[in-house]
């Protein structure tokens, strides 16, 4: 394949955004979503023939770069727009426009409220934005073209979690992703200042550059474990929480549930939420300098994981059930590449991508045909009246909670693992000695029972049972806390085949996405291991070491986890389908009220961020600021200065305008004078 | 073309003169067709200057230069006028924003036009003028010509509590002016008894070399006019005044112009003039800029009004252009005079976005509007441009500016940029916030319903900034080129005697400049 026509893989997004622009309202919605799903087809095509070009030669081609121009120049900032397709970049790609082109045509079939037929050219156009926006964060060879498409998604996130933007609710959702996710862009730049300046005269933000540097000169940041490459590791992950939602930054992500659920498949579960792990593999060589980084990565992905997984627990909202869903899985991901298996948490970035989008792709099916309604606790029934969408969500459902042979199985089974086995050495954020990886793997296999049991509650009261629903609701919103009575309305039924195709594919891909990178206890020739001996190249200058623990451990430990997920998805069964009568009775029985209330209320985090935080800020900012600082202590010295200036103008004159102009002359006089004077003494 | 120059300097007077001197009716086109005839008349100077004319601070340095020619021989005060790099950047500026003021005006100045329009070109020719001169004393005439269009605009055309600001910011800049004319005077002596002979050439000047006490003085005069101008917390109060009570086309030539006079002042004049105190107080500068930012976005955040808003918002963004400045690297330094650029446009365009919901609506209460979106379209998407423009997101101009003031000023000031790289989450929360409540949202008051979209017009002036938006977004390259040059001469200059100081305190250099 000739590098050249990697430009075009993040050209046809943007030329199909501007062309459903420029047509606006002459693009209906089967037009504007069939150039936007065409433009992110034919990306997907090059995407895939770059990843076969690279997967062919074995090795022998490192990667494919393509400059097209030099961009900034100025002292030692060169950079250029060029895009580089190594490896990694390549699987990325394929997954971005592979399922985005999936979703495109999904949303083609869901976008058909008549209240949106004058604005679903706007909604195109974002998403093919987004898609060109993330291809230049993945495919961008340094950190400012890749902070552009880090920037440029969270742009199109904005724009499209509030693009019912008549919802107020829904605009403030859209400025909250934003903000939080500035904030970890603060920490992002801060990090990428103090790596630019401590290369010194070696300077470059060309990634490839950077690891040439840095594995020939790690003293440059301090070496290995040095405080400045921990410093920079660690401001450079806080990037990576604000952008893959983790704690403190994961607030963002569940309210973003307020765009359309395309979106929220495409960008806030498959794509744009996994950028935090796709750099911190892109930068392996140097995280993996700072073991105390590596460290705290890893324990902020398996409290994350954690944390979400309690919150998921007790929520009826199907959409915020995902959401926390997606923080738990991304904290998986993040424990992956926190102890050092950059490819497993990469590998759960791709299963992850096919099983979550299908989940939201479903949801949405769910909530199109139950005409807006998000409250679980009014479903129920519904696989009898959507076989193909309940057939494939329960696809998607074995793969999440990890039941052998899926994908979701491999992927998180090779996470935990790996987390087990890691060499405590290599996460030395409580010293060398300190079990930090056997501990992280029990969070990570309670998680992943806590996984079971609310996917398992999500599919039950949604599919199974009896169908509780009422008719939907029209305004699209999509908190229902407190129960409305009211009698059937529309009975739900299956979607459109332009809705379930999408569906049908990621249900094989969820199925089999496990083929990628089979365990190395199953050995079918160029399979297992695949994936991993296809990234060793991008992950060689980062080499980490497993045998912290006896490897015979490893399947009696994935036997013990899988009898754990057995145990919550069969608690699942007993309390919302065998049971559903006395669900509530059984949920104050078995959980003490605190805990429940808790989980409910997401933990109370936004409340505690908006008292401590945000109220204080725009409080000192009003009261103090503004009414004092500005108004009393400058303003004040100064209009005491204005009243003597008046009082002058009022001696020599009325107010006109010529007195301002003879003051003016005359102070302008008198000025000159003092100066003539003060040389004259000065001598 | 010998005299290019002067031609694109003085044609705004002499259009200003014919305004004054027009009927009513044709004072308008009259403007239009002098600030269009200036902007092409600079066109040229683009094509002219040629970047890699390489050579120390000296007069090869400066292009298209006039003069000296003799004005006040006694004191070796001349015409001379003349640009570098980064003087290039700023004529342009001014001379396209200019015209698209004096299209701007003629829908919101009703009363006086002629004598509106020719404030506003006169007002031209002092900011060309102080960015041209090469002469400190001719830089001064301009400096002051630029205080008496501008008290005027506000004064006469202003809001209801006009009198006030414009008393403000005469007061302020005078103070200012007053101060730096002080030190421009001793600058003058202080040569005469160094070399001999009276000259009030800036690359004369360049050679005095002071003590470092008497250079402190004299940097803090020039520094005060320069910071009350940029300006820079805590002397920035007559800004938000000044803003909120100028009509529109006042406002966005005092953003988009004036502001930078002070930031150009201290790179052309306070800075290379005394290098040592320069450095001795770059960490109060930095930090000064610093807290600017952070303070100056906290208070916009909390404005009703969403002109002080973005006044306020001026600040913080102008803190950026310092703390770049101050970084004493050709990273800060670039990067400060592209946001000064950047400043212009983004910050011109949203006073006039402000000034064409306030045309429509006579109110700029925030509370006023919400759900813009949904009655007026094209407005929206305009705002929403320029409102990611002004937060710098990577891709549009905003970015590149910002990115490399902080990341030059980073090496020197950490701490002080850490605390204004704070702004890029502050930015964020007060245009987005204000955004928010514009545009989003529902639509509930019905003279909000029924607002007209951007018309023709509207569109026409807007369309420049737009373009420039993205374009110094996508391709830096040429804006920087321009500059770099000049930007490095200016700084061997800045940084060669703290240098040779640095080195004879400490037999072992450490870091440095690069």
């Amino acid at each position: 394949m000739n590098p050249a026509l990697l430009g075009l893989v993040p050209a046809f997004p943007l030329f199909g955004a501007i062309l459903i622009a420029l047509l606006n309202r002459k693009a209906s919605r089967v037009v504007a979503g069939g150039i936007a799903t065409l433009m992110v087809s034919m990306s997907a095509a090059l995407s895939f023939w770059t990843l076969a070009t690279l997967w062919s030669s074995h090795g022998a081609l490192e990667s494919l770069h393509h400059r097209l121009y030099e961009w900034i120049s100025v002292g030692g900032v060169q950079v250029d727009i060029a895009f580089l397709a190594d490896p990694l970049t390549a699987v990325m790609m394929c997954v971005v426009t592979g399922v985005g082109a999936l979703i495109h045509l999904y949303s083609v079939g869901y976008m058909d409220d008549p209240a949106d037929a004058q604005s679903t050219w706007r909604f195109f156009a974002y998403l093919n934005l987004f898609v060109f926006a993330m291809l230049l964060l993945i495919m961008g060879d340094n950190f400012l073209l890749m902070f552009v498409g880090w920037e440029g998604v969270g742009l199109c996130s904005y724009l499209l979690i509030g693009f019912w933007y008549k919802n107020t609710d829904f605009a403030k959702a859209g400025k909250k992703a934003f903000i939080t996710n500035r904030v970890g862009d603060f920490s992002f730049l801060i990090g990428l200042f103090m790596l630019f300046w401590a290369l010194g005269d070696q300077a470059t933000l060309s990634f490839v550059e950077l690891k040439g540097t840095l594995v020939a000169q790690p003293e440059l940041v301090g070496g290995h474990g040095g405080t400045l490459v921990t410093a920079i590791a660690l401001l450079l992950f806080g990037g990576a929480t604000g952008k893959s939602a983790q704690i403190p930054l994961f607030v963002w992500l569940p309210d973003a549930m307020a765009g359309p659920t395309p979106v929220s498949a495409l960008i806030h579960a498959a794509t744009m939420v996994t950028s935090g792990i796709y750099m911190i593999s892109r930068l392996s060589f140097l995280f993996a300098m700072a073991p105390v980084a590596m460290g705290v990565i890893a324990t902020v992905g398996a409290l994350t994981a954690l944390f979400a997984a309690t919150i998921a627990m007790t929520q009826t909202d199907i959409k915020k059930v995902l959401a926390y869903s997606t923080v738990s899985q991304l904290g998986y991901m993040f424990l992956g590449v926190g102890v050092g298996a950059f490819t497993a948490g990469f590998f759960h970035v791709v299963t992850h991508a096919f099983f979550k989008a299908l989940l939201f792709l479903g949801a949405g099916a769910v909530i199109h045909a139950m005409h807006h309604e998000q409250d679980m606790r009014k479903m129920g029934g519904l696989l009898s009246k959507m076989k193909i969408t309940g057939g494939t969500m329960l696809v998607a459902w074995l793969a999440i909670i990890g039941f052998p042979g899926t994908s979701g199985f491999f992927s998180k089974d090779e996470i935990l693992w790996l987390t087990f086995a890691a060499d405590p050495a290599q996460l030395a954020l409580f010293g060398p000695e300190f079990p930090l990886p056997k501990l992280l793997w029990i969070i990570g296999a309670i998680t992943a029972a806590m996984t079971a049991f609310y996917m398992s509650r999500l599919v039950f009261m949604t599919f199974f049972g009896a169908h509780r629903g009422g008719h939907g609701h029209d305004d699209g919103h999509g908190h229902h806390d407190d129960a409305h009575g009211h009698g059937h309305g529309h009975t739900p039924h299956e979607v459109s085949p332009l809705m379930w195709a999408p569906l049908a594919v990621l249900a094989l891909l969820s199925l089999g996405g496990g083929l990628l990178n089979l365990p190395h206890w199953i050995h079918v020739e160029g399979l297992t291991g695949a994936l991993h001996h296809f990234l060793e190249p991008v992950f060689a200058a980062a080499p980490m070491s497993f045998d912290g623990a006896d490897s015979s451990l490893e399947l009696p430990l994935m036997g013990l986890t899988l009898l754990m997920i057995l145990t919550s998805v069969f608690i699942a069964w007993y309390l919302y389908v065998r049971n559903p009568g006395d669900l509530v009775q059984t949920k104050d029985e078995l959980v003490p009220d605190l805990l429940y209330r808790g989980s409910l209320h997401k933990w109370w985090v936004d409340e505690l961020y908006e008292a401590t935080l945000i109220k204080p800020i725009v409080l000192v900012s009003r009261q103090v600021l503004w009414a004092v600082v500005d108004a009393e202590l400058v303003d004040g010295a100064v209009n005491g200065a204005a009243k003597a200036m008046r009082r002058i103008s009022e001696v020599y004159g009325e107010l006109a305008q010529t007195g301002r102009v003879q003051t003016y002359a005359m102070v302008l006089a008198a000025g000159t004078a003092v100066i003539v004077f003060a040389f004259a003494v000065g001598g | 073309m010998d005299h290019l120059l002067t031609i694109v300097t003085f044609l705004p007077l002499l259009g200003a003169v014919a305004c004054f001197l027009s009927p009513e009716g044709t004072a308008k086109a009259v403007a239009l067709v002098t600030a269009l005839l200036t902007f092409a008349a600079s066109i040229p100077l683009w094509f002219l200057y040629d970047p890699a004319a390489k050579g120390p601070l000296s007069w090869e340095t400066f292009q298209l230069v006039e003069g000296p020619y003799p004005w006040i021989e006694d004191l070796g005060i001349t015409y001379t006028v003349g640009i570098d790099g980064i003087a290039l950047l700023l004529v342009l500026l001014t001379t396209m924003l200019t015209p698209v003021v004096i299209v701007a005006s003629t829908s919101s100045v009703h009363k006086k036009v002629g004598q509106y329009m020719g404030f506003m070109l006169m007002l031209e020719t002092g900011m060309l003028g102080s960015f041209v001169a090469l002469d400190t004393f001719l830089f001064y005439v301009f400096w002051e010509l630029m205080l008496i269009p501008m008290y005027f605009i506000i004064g006469l055309w202003g809001g209801p509590n006009r009198i006030y600001a414009a008393m403000k910011f005469f007061i302020f800049t005078l103070v200012g002016s007053l101060l730096m004319l002080v030190a421009i005077l001793s600058m003058f002596v202080f040569h005469h008894q160094q070399l001999g002979f009276w000259s009030a050439s800036v690359l004369d000047l360049y050679n005095v070399a002071l003590p470092y006490r008497t250079e402190l003085w004299l940097f803090a005069a020039f520094a005060v006019a320069f910071a009350i101008k940029v300006p820079m917390f805590p002397v920035h109060t007559w800004l938000p005044d000044a803003h909120v009570q100028a009509p529109t086309g006042g406002s966005v030539i005092l953003a988009g112009v004036l502001l930078k006079l002070g930031t150009f002042g201290f790179l052309r004049y306070a800075m290379p003039l005394f290098p040592q105190a320069t450095h001795a107080m770059g960490p109060l500068i930095a930090g000064l800029a610093a807290v600017g930012i952070v303070y100056g976005a906290l208070v916009a955040m909390v404005q009703d009004d969403v002109k002080k808003l973005v006044a306020y918002s001026s600040v913080s963004h102008m803190g950026v252009v310092m703390l770049g400045l101050f970084a004493f690297n050709v990273e800060g330094v670039s990067g400060s005079v592209y946001q000064m650029l950047n400043h212009g446009l983004s910050t011109g365009a949203l006073f006039l976005l402000v000034g064409v919901i306030y045309e429509r609506r006579h109110t700029r209460l925030i509370s006023e509007y919400g759900g813009l979106a949904t009655s007026v379209p094209k407005f929206s998407f305009v705002l929403l441009l320029v409102t990611f423009s002004s937060i710098g997101l990577p891709g549009l101009n905003g970015f590149i500016g910002e990115a490399l003031s902080l990341l030059g000023s980073f090496d020197t000031h950490p701490v002080a940029t850490v605390v204004g790289t704070s702004g890029v989450i502050f930015g964020a929360v007060y245009m987005l916030w204000m955004v928010q409540r514009v545009v989003f949202g529902p639509l509930t008051i019905q003279a909000n319903k029924e607002m007209p979209d951007l018309t023709l017009r509207e569109v026409g002036y807007l369309a420049p900034l737009l373009v420039l938006i993205v374009l110094m977004g996508v391709a830096p390259t040429p804006f920087l080129a321009k500059m770099e040059p000049s930007v490095e001469r200016v700084l061997v200059k800045i940084n060669a005697e703290v240098d040779l100081l640095a080195e004879r305190q400490q037999p072992t250099p450490v870091g440095g400049a690069r």
